[in-house]
């Protein structure tokens, strides 16, 4: 590692248009959120689909008194 | 010319010029004064020996626009101090004097001010001619050898008292003879031998120089074999003229240099009796040569030297150096840092200079910053040296610097010496003694040029193609990955229901490259939330983006990769409990992108690129601060 602020510089922006170039070369792109997988009946029926709650997906319980979600419906 | 015979003697005795009246006579020593016609004898005087100077009778130089021959010589000497004065004879008849001494010259020509004071006092400045000046010595002297033709006859030991002066800017200096009836003072100034043009040089074998080359007479050599006078051992004098000190690595002894008048020109004493053989040895040893600024320097004394900081003792080495054409130098080593510096010495006294105080100085409109201040310790001496030193003297010194450039002043005994010093780079010192010196520096030099001052060009070139090329990539990038809208679908909630769940068009992903999905929904937070899903109604696979946030049912997400398949978005709203009619009426809509190129990491890579400067800014501030942490104003 490169004690020069200057070299550490021109390295980071080496290594950064690397990126780049794999990017453009692949069209990469980034990821979020979970991956799950679904039974021929939801296939046929997706609207049957019962999603999973959790912070990761975005599906967020909203803490409320008395009721909550009713999925499935 | 006027040629008779020495009326000692009968040896042919040649008067250059009818305004001189004395000549020494080669052939018997004696001193004879031509009064009209008549010759008379006065006395006898030792010749000069001849490795002592490279200046020699009938070599001839330039002045002021006149041509000059030297046609006599003086050699005077003191405790501790001798000199040279050469006696020129100008093509325009007039006469003046080449005065050399620690390998420094001054030049006087023409007629002598008159002297209206009396004796002058050390330091104490006094008025002549509406300038000020300095006296910077009152002694005696004597006369040691003769040679040539003189203005007015000399004899052996002849002793005289005199005063130099110099004017506070070190460009001119004076001398006053008080043997002189009038007394007179003359008015001379520092030159370089170098911007002379002298020809008929004496030639010291193994030297050489690139401006002063044409030589006169037999090789001589300038190197005189002596004995230590306190132990035995073979001691080397390589500059006989000027060293007035001598370090035994032998016994460790400090010796006097001294001329005793018999025309041998050197003579050793012991001035301090040593331990023993010195332990400590310069990086550069004594004899070896080395070409500096296109001059080659003999290695013919060292010292190491130290300051003691908060007790602890901070080393260096000073190497002195010796060109028989070219006088002395130094060749400084740092002991902790390695770093060097090339010395020499200056005439010229800096503006501002004042002692005891920090204030910056300027030189030749340079200014030069206050570093550091101290009292620097001699711990151990080898070889020879034009001045006085052993081991355990001390003198004030005092450094200014302006990189590359270092201004230093030793103060000892009422006496100040003023340098210049310039960093030199490892490589250079040692491609110049091709031999190891050491290991590379380390840390910052105080008068090391700070690399980053001239690297703004280089970073803004280097910052504008870097960046050139990722607007390239970008512009690539964007025309590589089209994007192809798979699904721009909406729904509109209805407050009769708890849940509500929709099922969108179905689209195909047929191609590699990623969806881009975008949530827009009315629906309030905190009356539901949007779930959405992307199901792989081939393959089964399943996509949950993070769409929502805590505060919005809005928002964008990546899904990298999907399977190749037919897909259909499963959209919820989930709402709270009674707040069903909070929901009625609200508009949800998905899209989902194929193919969209990712942009963010151009922008990020592109802004960072532009930091360039911010880090030459960075960095040059760095290194400043490293100079400066080993100075007087450490922060």
């Amino acid at each position: 590692m490169p004690s020069d602020p200057l070299k550490l510089h021109l390295y980071a922006s080496l290594a950064l248009l690397a990126f780049c170039v794999f990017v453009m070369a692949t069209g990469r792109t980034p990821d979020s959120g979970q991956q799950d997988s679904a039974p021929l009946s939801v296939r046929e029926n997706p609207a049957s689909y019962k999603p999973v709650y959790g912070q990761s997906t975005g599906w967020i319980p909203i803490p409320i008194g008395g009721g909550g979600y009713s999925s499935g419906k | 010319m006027i040629t008779s015979r020495c009326p000692s003697c009968g040896a042919p005795l040649v008067f250059q010029h009818a305004a001189i009246a004395s000549a020494v006579c080669e052939s018997c020593r004696t001193t004879v004064l031509r009064d009209g016609p008549e010759l008379r004898a006065l006395g006898k005087v030792s010749s000069m020996a001849r490795d002592l100077s490279p200046i020699q009778l009938g070599a001839r130089g330039e002045f002021g626009g006149a041509s000059f021959q030297v046609v006599g010589v003086l050699r005077k000497a003191r405790e501790r101090v001798r000199w040279n004065e050469w006696f020129l004879l100008f093509d325009d008849s007039d006469t003046g004097w080449l005065g050399e001494g620690n390998g420094e010259f001054s030049l006087f020509k023409g007629g002598a001010l008159e002297w209206p004071h009396g004796k002058p006092k050390l330091n104490r400045a006094v008025a002549i001619a509406g300038k000020s000046w300095v006296p910077t010595e009152v002694a005696s002297a004597s006369i040691v050898a003769a040679d040539g033709n003189l203005p007015e006859p000399v004899i052996q030991n002849q002793r005289f008292d005199y005063a130099d002066l110099r004017t506070a800017d070190g460009r001119a200096f004076g001398t006053v003879d008080y043997t002189d009836d009038p007394v007179r003072f003359y008015v001379g100034r520092p030159v370089q031998l170098s911007a002379l043009g002298l020809t008929g040089l004496r030639h010291f074998a193994g030297w050489s120089d690139p401006v002063m080359v044409d030589f006169q007479g037999p090789e001589i050599t300038a190197v005189r074999a002596l004995t230590c006078s306190s132990c035995g051992a073979p001691i080397s004098v390589r500059s006989p003229g000027d060293t007035v000190s001598v370090g035994c690595g032998h016994c460790g002894s400090a010796l006097g240099v001294s001329d005793p008048g018999d025309g041998t020109g050197v003579a050793l004493s012991v001035l301090a009796k040593g331990k023993g053989a010195l332990k400590w040895k310069p990086t550069v040893l004594l004899g070896a040569r080395g070409t500096l600024d296109k001059i080659e320097w003999e290695v013919i004394g060292a010292m190491r030297r130290f300051v003691k900081v908060d007790g602890v003792r901070y080393f260096w080495t000073e190497h002195f150096l010796h060109n028989p054409y070219r006088g002395y130098a130094w060749l400084i080593r740092d002991g902790g840092s390695g770093h060097w510096n090339f010395v020499r010495r200056i005439s010229e006294v800096p503006e501002g200079a004042r002692l005891g105080s920090w204030d910056p100085v300027s030189w030749r409109s340079e200014v030069f910053k206050h570093f550091q201040s101290g009292k620097a310790n001699v711990e151990a001496v080898l070889g020879e040296f034009t001045w006085e030193v052993r081991a355990g003297d001390a003198s004030g010194t005092v450094d200014y610097v302006n990189p590359p450039l270092m201004l230093s002043v030793e103060r000892d005994k009422g006496e100040q010496t003023w340098t210049m010093g310039r960093w030199m780079s490892f490589d250079e010192v040692e491609a110049a003694f091709d031999a190891p010196i050491g290991r590379r520096p380390e840390g910052v030099a105080p008068n090391q040029p700070n690399p980053y001052d001239t690297m703004s060009s280089t970073v803004l070139t280097r910052t504008a193609a870097l960046l050139a090329a990722v607007v390239l990539l970008w512009v690539v990038n964007a025309v590589m990955w089209q994007p192809a809208p798979k699904l721009n679908q909406a729904w509109t909630t209805s407050n009769e229901l708890t849940t509500e769940v929709w099922v969108s068009d179905p689209f195909a992903v047929e191609s590699r490259g990623g969806l881009f999905v975008e949530l827009n929904s009315d629906v309030a937070r905190g009356d539901g939330v949007v779930h959405v899903a992307l199901i792989n109604t081939t393959s089964g696979a399943v996509y949950l983006p993070p769409l929502v946030s805590y505060t919005r049912n809005s928002g964008d997400a990546w899904v990298r990769q999907p399977e190749k398949g037919e897909y259909v978005a499963r959209v919820e709203v989930a709402k709270a409990a009674g707040k069903e009619a909070y929901t009625d009426g609200k508009l949800t809509r998905l899209k989902v992108v194929h193919g969209k190129s990712w942009s963010a990491p151009f922008i990020w890579t592109g802004l960072f690129i532009a930091l360039a400067p911010l880090f030459l800014t960075f960095a040059r501030g760095r290194f400043e601060h490293a100079r400066w942490q080993s100075s007087d104003h450490a922060i």
